[in-house]
């Protein structure tokens, strides 16, 4: 069954309530997650962190509103506050180079997945070089398919401020890789 | 008409669908507005090359473990370490959290016996009564080479028995090739899924089958089509992915019984074909084959299907007439969109699906198939006509072929009577095909279901059972 379903019919089963949350939504959270943070073995630990803390919190959880968009919001949360501590962790490792443990390449794992091709790296590499208040939306809108409502649900945005968010991340975009070729592409977005 | 702002440009743009009005404002305003043409084009640009594959559709035995006993009421869960501690004593959390997430990932990589180990553990010890239905992604090397951009990471539904959980016991599998049906990935809740899981269900709870493992792929292809899994330079080598790297795969990561005598193969339909041939030639892999509904030509029957008919040849001579049309880097891309567009005409996918399935452009030309009729004239071309009666027809000629992977082989064939089959003809392929292998001397079980039988029922009464009693259930 459905989480929304169980949800709403005040299930006291939680471990049916963890599987059904897991089967509906693991891909989904996990995909999310590795989008941001672009590491496999941290986007595990966040999934897995997301559905403890969604199913810790079940009742701050609204049947009304977004399962998605509340799981989401959680997701992001965990991969703001991994980012945070990367940040911090590299900068200590820059003071105690010996301390380093292994050399780490922040795409670890996905380079056998996803083969890569050098146009989709570039682009890959300017969307990471957007700051965060402009990357996630990109993120969440093409990278894992949300649409604007999904974005501004979990965000906690509204949706005209998502728009002008993506707005201003393709502006930035263009300025790390160049002006695209506008008219080949308008051609196509109106041929029929 | 009025002009748009910039902020209503922006809002079509990301619009999924646009009213030929907005569409028109839309063109007229990004004609003028550099800024927004910039905007359109990224947009596209990210559309298509940001999307990602979910690299890991199901949580590892340990992450299910960590999450069920999460849910468990009065278990402490670890807390997430707060930011604000002082640097020193994060520098001092690092260090152990590095040197404990280097033994927990260990764990992890570790091959299908780690993960054994781990569900013997006494924390998780929850038996659904339903079974579960899990989506897992299969590489497709096989498949490499295919001219419809099928990817070479393979969605497939996978339905695990109730006591799959709890013990290390081994499943016979059985390999279910459908005719429809969406995978519906991430939600597991479409067709597919529910389908296969019910049936199992009601099969087992009325004691008509043993608990199984079974294994679902994609039913569509790249394009959208019916997917016939047969092997077409232009859709890919699908009887190699399904013999090797589907079953190599899921004995890899599952507790299967990896001998013939324990997998068997379900075909439906359109993929009929596909079943047999993949049963047939690949008996050090397979022992037992249900065909349900098959697509089969009769002699003659071909002129009679919808395919041929003057219903469908204009549809058809325009996809050609347009495919010339297509620029050689756009045209996959081409094709794919066409196919969008027909949605609601079933005869036509199912139609255009045979063409790139077994009537393929030898040149690979779009849109990848060969088709009779031409447009300048009604007499179709005798030998393309000739390649579509081979592709599910000539039956005996089929039979005589796979007569060696026939021999000792279960077999099965149900027919609906009454029903239409995809090219909406009275379905006449199973009672031929069963008429001609009592005529080679092939023994096989053949079974008359009522026109209006729902697929889950059929799967829970006939096909599970079927299998069921054929496989070996001993490892």
């Amino acid at each position: 069954m459905e989480p929304d379903q169980l949800l709403r019919q005040g299930a006291a089963d939680r471990q049916l309530l963890a599987e059904s949350l897991l089967d509906h939504h693991f891909a989904s959270v996990h995909r999310l997650a590795l989008s941001i943070v672009r590491d496999e073995a941290d986007a595990d630990d966040i999934a897995q962190e997301a559905f403890i803390t969604a199913l810790r919190h079940i009742d701050r959880y609204d049947t009304g509103t977004s399962l998605k968009a509340w799981l989401s919001t959680i997701t992001v949360n965990l991969c703001r506050d991994r980012l945070r501590r990367r940040k911090v962790r590299d900068k200590w490792h820059e003071l105690w180079p010996g301390g380093r443990q292994t050399a780490e390449s922040p795409v670890r794992g996905l380079e056998q997945r996803q083969l890569l091709d050098e146009a989709t790296a570039a682009l890959w590499a300017a969307v990471e070089a957007l700051d965060e208040k402009h990357r996630l939306p990109v993120l969440l809108r093409y990278a894992n398919g949300y649409s604007i409502r999904e974005i501004a649900d979990t965000l906690q945005l509204p949706e005209g401020t998502v728009h002008s968010r993506l707005h201003h991340a393709c502006r930035r975009l263009g300025h790390i890789l160049g002006r695209p070729d506008t008219a080949a592409l308008v051609m196509e977005l109106f041929n029929d | 008409m009025t002009s748009l702002t910039h902020e209503q440009a922006h809002e079509l743009i990301q619009h999924p669908y646009l009213a030929d009005d907005d569409r028109l404002a839309l063109r007229r305003h990004l004609a003028q507005c550099g800024d927004c043409a910039a905007y359109a084009a990224f947009h596209l640009r990210l559309s298509r090359q940001l999307p990602q594959q979910p690299v890991r559709l199901q949580p590892t035995a340990a992450q299910r473990v960590a999450v069920l006993a999460a849910a468990r009421p009065g278990r402490v869960s670890p807390d997430i370490p707060s930011p604000l501690m002082s640097f020193a004593s994060l520098a001092a959390i690092m260090v152990l959290l590095v040197a404990s997430w280097a033994l927990f990932a260990r764990d992890q990589r570790a091959g299908p016996s780690a993960q054994v180990d781990l569900l013997v553990s006494p924390v998780q010890a929850v038996t659904d009564p339903r079974g579960r239905v899990i989506l897992d992604i299969v590489p497709a090397p096989s498949l490499a080479g295919n001219l419809i951009g099928e990817p070479l990471q393979q969605e497939v539904l996978i339905y695990l028995p109730p006591s799959y959980s709890t013990g290390n016991k081994r499943y016979p599998v059985v390999y279910a090739l459908h005719h429809d049906g969406e995978i519906a990935s991430p939600n597991l809740t479409g067709w597919l899924a529910s389908t296969t899981r019910g049936a199992a269900n009601v099969a087992l709870r009325n004691g008509l089958s043993k608990e199984m493992i079974l294994v679902v792929p994609k039913s569509s292809n790249a394009l959208g089509l019916p997917n016939y899994f047969v092997t077409s330079p232009v859709i890919g080598d699908w009887q190699s992915y399904l013999a090797f790297d589907l079953v190599d795969y899921i004995d890899a990561n599952y507790r299967t019984i990896p001998e013939a005598e324990s997998r068997g193969v379900f075909g439906e339909s359109a993929a009929g074909w596909a079943a047999l041939q993949l049963g047939t030639t690949h008996r050090d892999r397979f022992s037992a084959v249900y065909l349900s509904g098959p697509l089969f030509l009769a002699p003659g029957a071909l002129e009679h299907t919808d395919a041929m008919s003057e219903r469908i040849r204009p549809a058809i001579e325009k996809l050609f007439s347009r495919a010339d049309e297509w620029p050689a880097n756009e045209a996959v891309n081409s094709m794919a969109s066409e196919m969008r567009a027909l949605s609601g005409r079933l005869t036509l996918y199912s139609t255009i699906g045979y063409g790139i399935s077994l009537v393929p452009d030898p040149d690979g030309r779009p849109p990848y198939f060969e088709y009779p009729f031409t447009g300048s004239s009604d007499q179709p071309n005798a030998v393309i006509w000739q390649r579509w009666e081979s592709g599910l027809g000539d039956v005996p000629g089929k039979i005589e072929r796979a007569r060696d992977g026939l021999e000792g082989l279960a077999l099965a064939v149900s027919i609906y009577s009454d029903r239409r089959d995809p090219f909406d003809q009275p379905n006449e392929g199973p009672k031929y095909l069963s008429e001609q292998l009592d005529e080679a001397g092939i023994p096989h079980r053949y079974i008359e279901l009522p026109s209006n039988l729902p697929m889950i029922r059929e799967l829970a009464e006939q096909s599970l059972p079927f299998f069921s009693e054929n496989l070996s259930f001993k490892p």
